[in-house]
C-alpha cells in the first residue's frame, strides 16, 4: 500500500504546499464571488434592495371546511374584499393616517399604533385594517388612491356559517388575533389581521383547520403600485386547511333545535353510544357566528355579552345542572354493585314521606313496597332516600365517579364542565369535618343538593349502560381530510393530547346492566311509568325522567333516553330550564327526537339526498 | 518561559486574527439584533461574555503541554461520544437534538466532539505499532470519525457532520496517505452521489477510472476487493433505497437531514442574503445602517447568516478584509502543522485547521449563494456560545502546538 509510515520532510513539504494551495484556491473563490456580487452586480442588488421595489403579497389559504356526517357543508369560506395597509409605504407624520382613518371610520391613533408595530415586526408585509369591506368603502379608497400610498384593496376569505345559529355553540367562531396573541404566535405563521378560532371546533381544531398562506413577490413602483410579478422566484402556493367531517346529523340537529324551541333555555345532546359520535348538540338560546366572521361590531358584542339568557354559553357541555331523578340510575347501580340491594329485595315501604334526622322528605306518591325496577319506573323518592342512607355518601359518590360523572368526558371542545359529585372529602373541606351528615347522601340519591351534571355527561352515561357497559369517549369530529384528499390518521385529531381512555368498561355487572335497561324500558312503555308521554310505537325507547329543583326558579325538566334499549343506536339527554316536571317538557322532546331519528319520514330522506354534497 | 523561543514560536497573527474576528463578531451581532431589539437585544452582551470566557479557554489550551491532550485523547473521545448519544434523548425539542439546556445556556457537544475526535484520530494513527498493510486497516481510523459523524448526522446536523468528514480526509492526507488511496476513500461517497443523481454515465465513469487506477498502480488484490465491493455496495444500496422512497419521503428525509434548508425550496433565504450583500457595494451602507437587515428579511441574521449583515453594512473592502483575516489564521495554522515535529501534534493541527477552514468556506459560500444552505456557524462571527468556545479552544491548541513545534 502506497503509504509511508514515516513522513519524509520532502513529502511533508509537498503536502504542506498542496494544503496551502487548496486553501488559497477556496479563499480566492470566495473573494471572487464576493467581488462579483458587491462590485460587478452591485447596481442590480441595490435596486432590489430599495424598499419599495419588492413586495411579498400573501396568497391566502382557505380555512378547512366542516361537514356533517352525510357530507352536507356546514361551514366554509366566501371571498371578500379587504383593505390592507403596507407600513413601509407610510411615512411617520403623514396625513395618510388621518385621511385613511376618516374614510374608514377608524380611530387614527389605533391605526397609527398598529402601523408602527407592524413596521417593527414585518415591515414589508401588509396587514388588514378592514375585513369584508363593502362596495362603498372600496370605491372611496379607489377614488382617493393617489393620496393613499400603501393602501390597497385585496381579497381574503371570510368564514361563512351556512346554517346561521344552528350548531353555533359547537362550531364556534373565529376572531382576529390580538396583540398579545401575536407575540406568541407570530413564529407559527400568524400575522396581524389573521383569524384564529375562538370557541368550539374552530378553536379546538385550529391547527388542523388553519392551512398555510403562500407568498408571491411582486415588483412595485415608487408609488407602491404593483407593476408585475417578480420573475426571479416562483410563488409559494398556499396550503389549504384540512376539512373536518363531523358525526353531527344536520337533519337531527335541526329537528332538535326545532323541538326545544327558541323560547326555552336548555340543551339537547344526542349521540351514538356505540361510537361516541355526537349526532346533535343544541344549546338555547344561541347566536349567529356569522356576526363574528369579519370582526364583530361592538354593539352586537355588547348585546350578546349582556343578554341575561347567556346565549354564548354552551349549556350542553358547560352547564352543570342538578340531575334530579335521572341520578337515581346511579344510586341504583351503587346499591346493586355494593350488595345493599338485590333485584328483588324490598326496602321499607313508601308512605308518602320519609323521616330522617329532624326533617321530613316527601315523595311524589304513595308507592308502598317496591323492588328496584318498579321504584325506577315510578321514580319513588322514598325508596331512593332509604337506599341513599344505607349506602352512605362515600360509596354513592365513588360509584358516581366510577361511572364517569364528576369529571370531564374529554369531548373535543375547548371547554367542558366536569360537573360536581360531592364526596365526603368535599364536604370536609367545605363545611368542616363532622359538620355535615348523611342528609347529603339522601339528597345525592335523588340527584338534588350539590350534585351537578351536564347533559353531555348524562347522555354518555346512559348510552354506556345501554351499550352493555362500554363507555366511549364522546366526540364531534369523525375524521379529517387533507387538501390532497388523504384522510389524516386518528392520532392527529383532537388536539387535546392523546387521551388514553377513549373506550373503557363501566364497573357494572352485565346482569345489573340488563336490569337497568329493563327498568328504563318500563319508564316509557309499561303504562305506569313517569315517561309514557315519550313512548313511540314500534320503538323500544328506555329512559328516566328528572325534575331538578332549582333554588332560583321553577324546576328544570330532565329526560335521558336510549333506543333501542338493549343495543341503542342513540342516546339523548334533554334539559329544559324552568319547565317543570321531566315528563312535561323534556320527555316529549326526547321521544319525538328519537322517533324522528329511528323512523325518518320518507320526504325527509329525499331532502337529505338533495343536501348531500361532496 | 517567556524567552526568545517563545516569542519566535508564538503565532501572533493567529491570535490577532482571532481577537479581531471575535470583536467584529460582537459588533455585528449588535447590529444584526437591533431590528428585533425587543426579542434579541441582549445577545451581543452574552457574546462578549463568551468571548471573554473563550479567551481564557484559549490561554489554558495553549498553556497545557499537548502531551496531556495526547494522554487523555481516548477518554475525551469517549466522553464526547457519550454526550453525543445523550443529547439525542433531550426531551422537549421536536426540531433538532443538538443541545443540552442548562437554564438559558445551550451546550452543544458536537462542537467539542470535533476536537476530541481530532485528538483520538491523531493518537491512533501515531501509536499504532503494526504498519498498515491494506485498506481494511483503515477501518478503525474511519470508524473513529464515523461514529461521532453518524451521531451528529441524526441529531440532525448535516453541516457539522460534514466537518467531521473533512477532518478525516485532512488528517489522513496529512498522515501520508497517498492520493490514490485518498481517492479510494472518496470513491464510495462519489458512488452514492452519482447513484442518487441517477446518472449511470457518471457512475460508469467512476468504475472505469477505478479499474484503470487498479491496473496502473498495481493495487494489491485485497485492496481491489475492498474498494470495489464497498463502492459498488454503497452505490447499489443508495440507489435501491432512494428508488423505493416515495416523493414525500424523500422530501422529508432532505428536510430532516438539513432543516436549515429553505423548506419551501424556493430559495427565498438565499435571495435575501444575496440582495443584502450585493447591495452593500464597495464600502457598505455603514454600521447599523443596513436596510435589509433592518427589514428583518433574513432569519438567522445574527447566527448562520451574519455574513449577510457584514457584507451589507461593511461593504466589499472590509468584508474581504475579514476573509483575509480568516485566511491568515488558516495559513499560519498550516505552517504550524508543517513545522511541528511531533506527529501527533502535526496531525491535530492540520485537522483543526481543516475544520475551521471548512466552516468558513461553507458558511460564507452559503450566504453568497454558491453553496447549499446548511446550519453551520461562521467561526467567531456568528452568535453562539458553544461554537465560539470550541473554536477558541481549537485556536488555543494551534498556538500550543506552535509554541512547541520543535519538540518531538
Amino acid at each position: 500500500m502506497r503509504r509511508s509510515t514515516v513522513q519524509t520532510p520532502a513529502d511533508r513539504r509537498v503536502r504542506g504546499s498542496a494544503a496551502a494551495l487548496v486553501f488559497s484556491v477556496l479563499f480566492l473563490l470566495l473573494l471572487a464571488r464576493l467581488a462579483q456580487m458587491q462590485v460587478l452586480d452591485h447596481r442590480r442588488y441595490a435596486t432590489l434592495a430599495e424598499q419599495n421595489r419588492l413586495r411579498a403579497v400573501p396568497l391566502r389559504a382557505a380555512r378547512g371546511r366542516i361537514y356533517d356526517r352525510n357530507g352536507t357543508l356546514l361551514v366554509d369560506s366566501r371571498a371578500a374584499f379587504d383593505i390592507e395597509v403596507y407600513p413601509q409605504q407610510i411615512k411617520a407624520g403623514d396625513s395618510t393616517y388621518a385621511s385613511l382613518a376618516g374614510l374608514l371610520t377608524l380611530d387614527p391613533d389605533v391605526l397609527a399604533r398598529k402601523v408602527q408595530k407592524q413596521k417593527r415586526w414585518a415591515p414589508t408585509e401588509s396587514f388588514v385594517v378592514v375585513h369584508d369591506a363593502d362596495m362603498e368603502t372600496i370605491s372611496k379608497i379607489e377614488e382617493h388612491n393617489s393620496e393613499l400610498p400603501g393602501v390597497k384593496v385585496g381579497f381574503e376569505p371570510i368564514r361563512q356559517y351556512r346554517y346561521g345559529e344552528m350548531g353555533a355553540h359547537f362550531l364556534g367562531y373565529v376572531g382576529e388575533v390580538s396583540e398579545p396573541e401575536l407575540e406568541r404566535l407570530k413564529d407559527q405563521g400568524y400575522r396581524r389581521g389573521s383569524f384564529v378560532g375562538r370557541t368550539g371546533l374552530e378553536e379546538a381544531y385550529e391547527i388542523l383547520l388553519r392551512g398555510e398562506d403562500g407568498k408571491i413577490l411582486k415588483e412595485v413602483d415608487s408609488q407602491g403600485r404593483e407593476i408585475g410579478d417578480f420573475e426571479g422566484l416562483p410563488p409559494i402556493d398556499p396550503k389549504n386547511g384540512n376539512d373536518l367531517y363531523l358525526g353531527i346529523d344536520l337533519r337531527l340537529q335541526q329537528k332538535a333545535e326545532e323541538l326545544l324551541g327558541p323560547a326555552r333555555n336548555g340543551a339537547v345532546c344526542a349521540l351514538d353510544p356505540r361510537t361516541g359520535e355526537i349526532l346533535a348538540l343544541v344549546s338555547h338560546p344561541g347566536f349567529d357566528p356569522n356576526l363574528f366572521a369579519a370582526g364583530i361590531k361592538q354593539e352586537d358584542w355588547d348585546r350578546l355579552r349582556d343578554d341575561p339568557r347567556f346565549p354564548l354559553w354552551n349549556r350542553a357541555v358547560k352547564s352543570g345542572y342538578p340531575a334530579g331523578s335521572t341520578f337515581k340510575s346511579v344510586t341504583a347501580i351503587s346499591g346493586l354493585e355494593n350488595g345493599v340491594i338485590t333485584p328483588l329485595s324490598l326496602l321499607p315501604p313508601c308512605l308518602g314521606a320519609f323521616h330522617y334526622g329532624n326533617r321530613y322528605f316527601k315523595c311524589g306518591g304513595h308507592h308502598g313496597s317496591l323492588p328496584l325496577e318498579q321504584a325506577i319506573i315510578v321514580s319513588c323518592d322514598i325508596y331512593f332516600y332509604q337506599l341513599g342512607v344505607r349506602l352512605g355518601l362515600d360509596r354513592l359518590s365513588k360509584t358516581a365517579l366510577g361511572l364517569g360523572l364528576g369529571k370531564k368526558t374529554g369531548v373535543d371542545l375547548p371547554e367542558e364542565s366536569g360537573g360536581l359529585i360531592p364526596t365526603p372529602d368535599y364536604y370536609d373541606r367545605k363545611l368542616g369535618p363532622g359538620k355535615w351528615g348523611q342528609g347529603t347522601a339522601l339528597n345525592m340519591a335523588i340527584g338534588q343538593g350539590e350534585v351537578l351534571v351536564t347533559p353531555l355527561q348524562m347522555a354518555v352515561f346512559y348510552g354506556a349502560v345501554g351499550n352493555d357497559g362500554r363507555w366511549e369517549r364522546p366526540h364531534l369530529v369523525r375524521k379529517a381530510i387533507a387538501p390532497d384528499g388523504m384522510e389524516l390518521p386518528a392520532q392527529q385529531l383532537s388536539g387535546d393530547s392523546a387521551r388514553k381512555d377513549t373506550s373503557r368498561m363501566l364497573p357494572v355487572s352485565s346482569s345489573n346492566i340488563a336490569l337497568l335497561q329493563k327498568a328504563w324500558w318500563g319508564v316509557v312503555n309499561s303504562g305506569y311509568g313517569t315517561a309514557s308521554v315519550a313512548k313511540v310505537a314500534g320503538l323500544d325507547i328506555g329512559g328516566k325522567t328528572g325534575t331538578a329543583q332549582n333554588p332560583h326558579g321553577k324546576d328544570h325538566s330532565w329526560f335521558v333516553a336510549i333506543a333501542p334499549v338493549d343495543s341503542p343506536r342513540i342516546a339523548v339527554a334533554v334539559v329544559a330550564e324552568n319547565a317543570g316536571w321531566g315528563a312535561s317538557v323534556a320527555a316529549p322532546i326526547a321521544g319525538q327526537l328519537i322517533g324522528y331519528y329511528l323512523n325518518p319520514q320518507p320526504q325527509v330522506i329525499a331532502q337529505a339526498a338533495d343536501s348531500i354534497r361532496k | 518561559m517567556i524567552n526568545r523561543a517563545f516569542s519566535r514560536d508564538l503565532e501572533v497573527w493567529i491570535l490577532v486574527a482571532t481577537l479581531a474576528l471575535a470583536l467584529v463578531g460582537v459588533s455585528m451581532i449588535y447590529s444584526a439584533t437591533q431590528s428585533r431589539a425587543a426579542l434579541l437585544g441582549g445577545l451581543y452582551i452574552r457574546q462578549m461574555v463568551w468571548v471573554a470566557l473563550g479567551l481564557i479557554a484559549l490561554a489554558v489550551a495553549a498553556a497545557v503541554p499537548y502531551r496531556y491532550f495526547e494522554a487523555f485523547a481516548y477518554p475525551l473521545y469517549a466522553i464526547s461520544v457519550i454526550l453525543l448519544i445523550g443529547v439525542l434523548f433531550v426531551p422537549g425539542s421536536s426540531r433538532a437534538h443538538r443541545w443540552f439546556r442548562f437554564g438559558s445556556i445551550l451546550f452543544q457537544p458536537s462542537e467539542f466532539a470535533k476536537i476530541a475526535t481530532a485528538f483520538a484520530l491523531a493518537k491512533f494513527l501515531t501509536t499504532r505499532k503494526v504498519p498498515f498493510r491494506s485498506l481494511l486497516d483503515m477501518a478503525i481510523p474511519i470508524g473513529i470519525v464515523a461514529l461521532p459523524l453518524g451521531l451528529v448526522l441524526i441529531e440532525p446536523d448535516l453541516g457539522t457532520s460534514l466537518a467531521f468528514l473533512v477532518m478525516l480526509f485532512a488528517i489522513l492526507f496529512w498522515d501520508g496517505l497517498s492520493p490514490l488511496y485518498l481517492f479510494f476513500l472518496v470513491a464510495p461517497l462519489l458512488s452514492v452521489a452519482f447513484a442518487l443523481a441517477n446518472s449511470l454515465v457518471l457512475w460508469a465513469g467512476l468504475a472505469l477510472l477505478l479499474v484503470v487506477l487498479f491496473y496502473y498502480y498495481r493495487v494489491p488484490v485485497r485492496d481491489i476487493i475492498t474498494v470495489s465491493s464497498v463502492t459498488t455496495a454503497m452505490g447499489l444500496l443508495s440507489s435501491v433505497a432512494w428508488g423505493m422512497m416515495k416523493e414525500y419521503q424523500k422530501k422529508r428525509l432532505l428536510v430532516f437531514l438539513n432543516p436549515e434548508a429553505d423548506p419551501k425550496g424556493a430559495g427565498w433565504h438565499i435571495l435575501q442574503s444575496k440582495v443584502a450583500i450585493g447591495s452593500g457595494g464597495l464600502l457598505g451602507k455603514g454600521f447599523l445602517q443596513g436596510t435589509q437587515k433592518r427589514l428583518a428579511f433574513l432569519p438567522e441574521q445574527h447566527t448562520d447568516f451574519i455574513f449577510s449583515t457584514i457584507g451589507e453594512e461593511l461593504g466589499f473592502l472590509r468584508a474581504a478584509l475579514l476573509l483575509v483575516l480568516f485566511f491568515i489564521l488558516i495559513y499560519r495554522g498550516v505552517v504550524v502543522a508543517r513545522e511541528a515535529r511531533n506527529r501527533f501534534a502535526s496531525l491535530v493541527a492540520m485537522g483543526l485547521v481543516a475544520v475551521i477552514g471548512f466552516h468558513v468556506f461553507l458558511n460564507v459560500g452559503m450566504t453568497l449563494g454558491i453553496l447549499p444552505v446548511t446550519g453551520i456557524p461562521l467561526p467567531f462571527l456568528s452568535y453562539g456560545g458553544s461554537p465560539l468556545l470550541a473554536m477558541m479552544l481549537m485556536v488555543g491548541v494551534l498556538v500550543n502546538i506552535g509554541l512547541r513545534r520543535y519538540e518531538y
